[in-house]
């Protein structure tokens, strides 16, 4: 955490360079999936592991909301399993990947279409989504990035977004 | 300076500071501090000064060293130094310096900035403890006079420094703040010796004065004694004294005849050994009490060294594990793989590692069990406290203190109880006595704080005789609040619950204790953030009650697994009262098509699980399904399920909070538990099923 500020203060300082020398990169690794066609993208520090189709059955949990598939045993824990393609109101596809994220601790199962890549974004070029974009599920969306080289434009997930938005 | 010894330091304080108040309290009930009060404050202060002084708080270091040389005079000159009109005042006063040193620590556990400016409570002490020696000091004048020689001699402290083989003493105090007490005592009674001639016919306490520095502390308080045998020798000690240098004041006493025993002084053996430090005053009315009190010490110690304190992380890893334990084990012993061996030495075995586990599990779930106790006894502090302030006399009584709960819930009734007590002193006891005797109850105001185990749930009340809610005044202050809709009929019970609601208040005015407006509905919160209820109960002039259920965090249960469809469900076996097959005739209907089912001479509706949660699968038909009649607290009702699938322990693991956010706690889903083959059983709350399938 302490690291993280430190950083940030850096970066302004570097844009607060007068001759616009970049002394600094500021990166931070992304691991890029896909949904509904759309290539997200999760800060890797947030991802603790991926699995292609889920290995352990999902526990239904009645008088939920559809995308919200159950829970799931992770060894020994209980970790709740979002189909992130429905909550980004996606039809979902039969094949699945579930990216397990970890917050502080505070852990959930995302089931996606198919986990890409990882990839270093530098921070500056993350840019901010446009308003017009005003569905509910744009809210977890706090940036978007076309990545260099490759015809593939990110958006920029918002982990915050997805364990505690729903509060 | 390490962390670990910030710690250990705050937990200390905190563990002193707690037992001290409980004693305190305790004699104050008493009116009087015993020798074993007395030598344990004295323990507890001496204790806070040296760890105070070692992590260099020296304001601490300060109070509670005078703290400590208020007591020593207290434990050198028993109780009876202290008259019965000044008690009070010693009292306040030492509640004001447990206030003092509790919010130091606070300080220090939030990082804040220690108080700099301690003169206050320094001065205090100071004041208070001249009162009581400059009243030993008048007393030692009176003794002389022979109208008080009747007067038990042990009532004036000088007397007790008095000696039967030398009854003709003289009490010395030197100029303040000339320091070395000790070493001018040892000159001046050398100086004496000189002008008595003879060594044998006086002696002089402390004894090592020569020797021991400590005693000087015992001499600015106490002062010097000398003692001789005759007269004639005192008074040419007196001209001896009245030259010394640096002697502020002397008082001449005699030793009075005790109607104790006293006589029996064992003054040879006081000759001959020096009396040790911690003893400075062996003469007789002191001398017989002071071995048992000791004793008694080193018992408390032993206890005291017998626990040890734990992080609670820690334990709650040893619950992790040996949950797994429990799991693992029956994940070995049952594995599908042994199917269809013969293995009589394995089976064996795995029924002793069985039972070993179940013996872990105990142990490692009692080990966050504490009884609520210690919670119990700070409202006792806050119920004197405030009914000093108040003005309102008031008896606190305690039921079921040894109630044992889970630590984590010991923590979270601690603030809820508070606000309760509090509301009950500020609200509930009337403001007038008049009142109270004009209503026929007793002039002292009753609290009563209760806790007790029903089941599943622990139950903590708290009931005064008060003056109970007045439904108009809460419904007026509730509409201007803008909490009800005028025009709307309210109950009893709606009304009650209104005081339950934030930014209630029914005081006019805002007091120090309560009235903000925040009370009720955070206890509310907090005790509802444990899973617990809170409810009311009260009858105008008859007072109130507030009870607090909360479910024992039990995290290890006997379950019944069922299924119903492709999931599985596991029911406390607590709550099964009995599991059958029916058939169709047996359902009887009302007119709204609801099923019951008559169980032991009394109709019981039936809740079909696969309807209540919605599910896709499950029988339909109750032929195929089995009836779990089912009861928890007062709620009593049959639950159909398709079939059960075996009893078994199970580790009870909170549903992640991202789907508990979703309210499905208020559908009987309070937690889950991992079976033995992995997969996740959903653990039912049979009492809110039922509030549920009510509400439809």
């Amino acid at each position: 955490m302490a690291e993280e500020t430190m950083t940030a203060v850096q970066a302004e300082e570097v844009e607060l360079t007068p001759d616009g020398e970049v002394v600094q990169q500021e990166t931070d690794k992304y691991l890029i999936f896909l949904s509904g066609g759309i290539y997200y993208g999760v800060d890797t520090k947030y991802v603790k592991e991926m699995m292609i189709q889920s290995a352990t059955s999902i526990t239904w949990l009645p008088m939920l909301p559809p995308h919200i598939k159950g829970v799931i045993n992770l060894r020994g824990g209980v970790v709740p399993i979002i189909d992130f393609r429905l909550l980004m109101g996606q039809m979902p596809e039969e094949r699945f990947s579930t990216v397990i994220l970890d917050m502080e601790g505070i852990q959930m199962g995302i089931l996606v279409d198919e986990v890409d890549q990882t990839f270093d974004i530098e921070k500056k070029q993350i840019l901010p989504v446009p308003y017009q974009s005003g569905m509910e599920s744009q809210k977890m969306v706090t940036g978007m990035i076309s990545l260099p080289g490759e015809h593939k434009t990110l958006m920029v997930l918002d982990c915050t977004q997805l364990i505690y938005g729903h509060q | 300076m390490g962390n670990d010894m910030m710690e250990a330091y705050l937990y200390e304080m905190n563990t002193l500071l707690e037992s001290l108040d409980e004693m305190v309290l305790g004699a104050e009930d008493r009116k009087t501090f015993s020798q074993d009060d007395v030598n344990e404050i004295f323990r507890i202060m001496h204790t806070i000064k040296g760890s105070s002084a070692m992590m260099e708080f020296d304001n601490l270091m300060t109070v509670a060293h005078r703290i400590e040389d208020m007591f020593f005079i207290i434990r050198d000159q028993g109780m009876e130094a202290v008259a019965p009109e000044l008690r009070p005042e010693l009292f306040d006063l030492i509640f004001t310096a447990i206030d003092f040193f509790k919010a130091e620590v606070e300080k220090l556990e939030n990082d804040e900035i220690l108080t700099e400016d301690i003169d206050n409570i320094l001065s205090n002490i100071k004041s208070f403890s001249d009162k009581i020696q400059g009243k030993s000091g008048e007393e030692a004048d009176e003794t002389a006079a022979p109208a008080e020689q009747g007067q038990a001699g042990a009532e004036n402290a000088s007397a007790s420094y008095g000696s039967s083989q030398f009854p003709f003493g003289i009490q010395v105090f030197f100029d303040e703040g000339s320091g070395m007490e000790n070493l001018r005592a040892f000159m001046l009674a050398t100086a004496v010796k000189d002008a008595c001639e003879d060594e044998s016919h006086f002696d002089y306490l402390p004894a090592d004065v020569g020797t021991n520095s400590e005693t000087a502390s015992f001499i600015v308080d106490q002062g010097f004694f000398l003692r001789f045998v005759s007269e004639e020798l005192r008074t040419k000690a007196v001209a001896v004294v009245k030259d010394a240098g640096s002697v502020a004041d002397y008082t001449l006493f005699e030793y009075t005849e005790e109607p104790q025993p006293a006589p029996e002084e064992p003054a040879p053996v006081q000759e001959a050994a020096p009396a040790p430090a911690a003893q400075p005053a062996p003469a007789a009315p002191a001398a017989a009490p002071v071995p048992a009190p000791q004793q008694n010490n080193n018992n408390n110690k032993n206890q005291k060294e017998s626990l040890i304190s734990v992080n609670l992380s820690k334990l709650d890893e040893l619950n992790a594990v040996v949950g797994e334990i429990v799991i693992t084990e029956s994940m070995v012993t049952a594995s599908p793989d042994l199917k269809g061996l013969k293995l009589d030495n394995f089976t064996s075995a795995a029924r002793q590692l069985r039972s070993l586990t179940d013996q872990l599990q105990d142990v490692s779930m009692s080990l966050r069990m504490v009884s609520v106790s210690t919670t119990f006894q700070k409202m006792r502090r806050i119920v004197r406290d405030m009914s000093k302030k108040l003005g309102k006399e008031v008896n606190l009584v305690l039921e079921g203190e040894d109630t044992e709960v889970d630590k984590t819930i010991v923590d979270s009734i601690s603030d809820p109880l508070m606000h309760i007590v509090r509301n009950s002193m500020d609200h509930g006891i009337e403001e007038d006595v008049r009142d109270r005797i004009n209503a026929g109850k007793d002039p002292v105001g009753r609290i009563i704080l209760a806790a007790r185990h029903t089941g599943g749930e622990v139950i903590i009340e708290v009931k005064d005789d008060g003056a109970g809610a007045d439904d108009e005044a809460i419904l007026a202050k509730a509409m201007r609040q803008g909490l009800a809709m005028p025009g709307t009929e309210y109950s009893h019970k709606d009304i009650l619950n209104f005081l339950l609601m934030p930014g209630f208040s029914t005081n006019t005015e805002v007091t120090e204790y309560s009235g903000r407006g925040v009370g009720m509905d955070v206890v509310k919160s907090n005790v509802e953030a444990v899973g617990g209820t809170v409810s009311i109960s009260s009858e105008k002039g008859l007072g109130m009650t507030t009870t607090l259920k909360i479910p024992l965090t039990m995290a290890i249960m006997d379950g019944m697994e069922v299924a119903v469809g492709d999931s599985v469900f596991t029911v406390p076996i607590k709550d099964i009262r009995s599991i059958q097959k029916i058939t169709h005739a047996d359902v009887i209907y009302d007119a709204a098509k609801g099923e019951m089912l008559k169980v032991m001479d009394n109709f019981y509706s039936i809740v079909r699980a696969k309807e209540f949660y919605q599910m896709e699968t499950g029988h339909d038909e109750v032929e195929n399904g089995i009836i779990l009649w089912v009861e928890s607290g007062d709620n009593s009702f049959c639950l159909f399920v398709d079939e059960l699938i075996g009893e078994q322990q199970v580790v009870v693991k909170p549903l992640p909070d991202y789907v508990n956010d979703y309210g499905i706690r208020n559908y009987g889903l309070v937690g889950c538990t991992i079976l033995g083959n992995g997969d996740i059983s959903l653990i039912l709350d049979v009492a809110s099923i039922y509030a549920a399938s009510l509400a439809g």
